[in-house]
């Protein structure tokens, strides 16, 4: 009981501090736009029907879009020094880990919210609807992949000389194998009816997903201690 | 002289101390290093229930390793630390429970305001009745007009200001001051000494400071460290002003002050 | 020290027999593949024990990642960052010459196969390593966050294998437990071949480990001068 206040307590406090200044979900919203717009542009010879390619176009978007909210995730703890705040507080650090987590994983999925309908209006010309369970576990399953390892790496790369520049370099090639099964899944249940060949590839990635949440959950959670103490 | 008016008016009140004799910190063996780097030699002292002892040195001598250390912000490499009878091996936790601790860095969030601030580490430190323990304080530090304000726009001293009461908080038995005074304007020097002498009864202190007259009127024993290791070290009873402040003098040449 | 360097010859010793007898054994007394592949179906004899030992470095990261994490103690450290460096020239190796056999064989530079995918991706993780590695100064801070992306990078490296084994590869397999057709002369020049590998390996790291300390040794010279 009292980890989750403690949880909740850092969670409001990042929730707080983001709508006072809004610079990560503004920037966030902003990049998301402007990668459709791009979309529009390349693909309007294909009368931006983007059906067949909607699941790698939709996570291409949203992992960079994650990366401008994970790197932001720590900046007040950094820029105001209130890293030791917290580390001085008798909170176990893999708390403040599952807090991050939360907070970065809320985040991206409320500029998914905005963004998964206007990109299915914009470019998907197929109704799937009766579909949507599967694909928001997909996705949600999908962000807490790119949230965990993200806000892991995260952690590290703000605390060295290369700050924002070295979370894409070091998150992009980890999360490859979660990205390959979002973009199956995505994928498959927007580009159409599918036959039982791409049923069973949806499945196999739903459960590489499960699996890989699971690890990437909870070797960071076991390591936090490790790499945020001195 | 003005260190010794300091020093005859402290001998005659001398606080010290109800709880006396009971080891609140006992280090023994500290030895940290940073890779090859060994930053503190095997150092040990005991500190009492109600002591305050003041650390002097050079920069780099190894003061704030060592608050780090006792504080748990950073892992010793060997020794022996307990703290309020606890391990420091052990749970960390309930330890982070007992320690306030004020640097020259407030560690607060511009973007919060004062209550908010106060609010978010109550929540971390699970303080019991929050609201008012917020009020008290606030109103002691002198904020409690400006408690909906955001801190960005705060001066250096309100900042500190508040960060005393951040530090206050959760009632810790012991305070672990890092340059206290370092950038406060008098007003907030004030505020800070005499919330210090406030609490002093109950509470164990170390502080580290480059302020000799501060540190040897609040101290009840000083010490200087050097290169990682305690070149001196005295109660306050034993000390002699004359021959610390030479110790002191040909330790730092060169540096500040 | 020494025997560091005694280690080191005599690993040197016996890599380069078996390398040159693998090597004659691949050109000479291996059978000529003739159903499908053909004469270049020879580079496997080189190719899988190098991936075999890019493996077998990024097993030795993990395991000297895992050593620091538990003791704190630096020399896992380095044998950590030299055994990845290691991998990463081995998988950069295996990339290329997955290249050049992709040419050979089907005619193009470069194709989406899943298992060239996935040395690519582990080429980029390793990589990504040493970025890290760079943009920290502290050797404690370096060490101890090597440590943890080197324990998660083979987390990664795992489930990029199998998330590109779950695809259909067109990648040739030349053993599998079905096949029962392996002459003599093809196991004993791939075991040649992979003992020779792991032989240069052992030595290659044990060399880079001692000039990591050397290096460190000099850094500390370098300080008592001031």
């Amino acid at each position: 009981m009292s980890s989750l206040k403690q949880i909740w307590a850092i969670l409001k406090k990042d929730i707080v501090l983001e709508l006072r200044t809004k610079e990560m979900l503004i920037s966030m919203f902003l990049f998301v736009m402007l990668t459709m717009i791009i979309f529009n542009y390349s693909f309007s010879a294909e009368r931006n029907d983007l059906t067949k390619f909607g699941g790698g176009l939709l996570w291409l978007a949203f992992t960079f879009t994650s990366l401008l909210g994970l790197n932001r995730s720590f900046v007040h703890e950094k820029d105001e020094d209130c890293m030791d705040g917290l580390l001085l507080s008798p909170i176990d650090r893999s708390l403040i880990y599952a807090a991050k987590v939360l907070s970065n994983l809320i985040f991206l999925s409320i500029i998914e919210i905005i963004a998964i309908p206007i990109f299915s209006v914009f470019f998907i010309k197929y109704d799937y609807t009766p579909k949507l369970g599967l694909f928001i576990i997909g996705v949600i399953l999908s962000n807490i992949g790119i949230a965990s390892i993200g806000t892991f790496l995260a952690t590290m790369a703000i605390n060295t000389k290369t700050r924002d520049l070295l979370l894409p370099i070091l998150m992009l090639p980890l999360i490859v194998p979660a990205l390959w099964a979002a973009v199956t899944i995505s994928g498959a249940i927007m580009g159409g009816p599918y036959g039982h060949n791409i049923a069973v590839d949806v499945s196999n990635a739903l459960k590489l997903l499960v699996f890989y949440d699971i690890v990437f959950l909870v070797v960071p959670y076991g390591l936090y201690d490790f790499v945020i103490g001195e | 002289m003005e260190l010794e008016n300091h020093l005859t008016k402290l001998k005659d009140n001398d606080i010290k101390n109800e709880g006396a004799g009971t080891v609140e910190i006992s280090v023994k063996d500290l030895v940290k290093s940073f890779g090859r780097r060994t930053v503190l030699h095997k150092i040990s002292f005991d500190l009492n229930k109600g002591d305050f002892l003041s650390i002097f040195g050079p920069n780099g001598a190894g003061k704030t390793t060592t608050l780090k250390i006792l504080s748990t912000l950073i892992a010793p490499t060997s020794g022996e630390i307990t703290v309020s009878g606890i391990k420091l091996t052990d749970d960390p936790t309930p330890i982070r429970q007992k320690i306030g601790f004020i640097s020259h860095n407030p560690l607060l969030y511009h973007d919060l305001n004062a209550l908010e601030n106060l609010q978010f580490y109550g929540a971390l430190y699970q303080v019991p009745d929050l609201n008012k323990r917020i009020d008290e304080l606030l109103e002691r530090v002198e904020l409690s007009h400006r408690r909906y304000d955001l801190i960005r726009g705060y001066s250096k001293g309100m900042m500190q200001r508040l960060s005393i009461a951040r530090a206050l908080l959760h009632k810790p038995s012991i305070l672990f001051l890092d340059e206290p005074h370092s950038g406060l304007d008098p007003h907030a020097v004030d505020i800070l000494d005499g919330l210090l002498d406030d609490i002093r009864p109950e509470h164990t202190f170390i502080m580290i400071t480059h302020n000799l007259g501060k540190g040897l009127s609040l101290c009840s024993a000083a010490m200087i460290l050097d290169g990682g290791n305690i070149v001196f070290y005295k109660d306050k009873a034993a000390l002699n002003v004359d021959e610390f402040e030479q110790t002191y003098r040909f330790i730092v040449k060169g540096e500040n002050e | 020290m020494k025997t560091r360097y005694k280690v080191f010859l005599a690993l040197t010793i016996i890599a380069v027999p078996l390398f040159i007898a693998g090597l004659i054994g691949t050109f000479y007394f291996t059978p000529l593949e003739v159903k499908q592949i053909g004469f270049n179906q020879k580079i496997f004899y080189f190719h899988v024990p190098m991936a075999i030992t890019s493996g077998v470095a990024f097993l030795v990261t993990l395991i000297g990642s895992l050593a620091y994490i538990v003791t704190r103690d630096e020399k896992y450290d380095k044998w950590a960052a030299s055994a990845a460096e290691i991998g990463l020239v081995f998988s950069a190796m295996l990339l290329l010459m997955g290249i050049l056999w992709g040419r050979a064989a089907w005619g193009v530079w470069w194709t989406w196969d899943p298992r060239l995918t996935s040395y690519l991706v582990v080429v980029l993780l390793y990589m990504g390593y040493f970025v890290l590695r760079s943009s920290v100064e502290s050797t404690t801070q370096r060490a101890r966050y090597s440590a943890a992306l080197g324990t998660v990078s083979y987390m990664a490296v795992i489930f990029t294998m199998i998330s590109t084994r779950i695809l259909r590869s067109t990648h040739p397999v030349i053993f599998s437990l079905h096949n029962s057709g392996v002459e003599p002369e093809m196991l004993y020049t791939f075991l040649l071949a992979l003992f020779g590998t792991f032989a240069l390996f052992g030595a290659i790291l044990v060399i880079r480990v001692s000039i990591e300390n050397i290096r460190e040794e000099i850094e500390d010279l370098k300080d008592m001068i001031g």
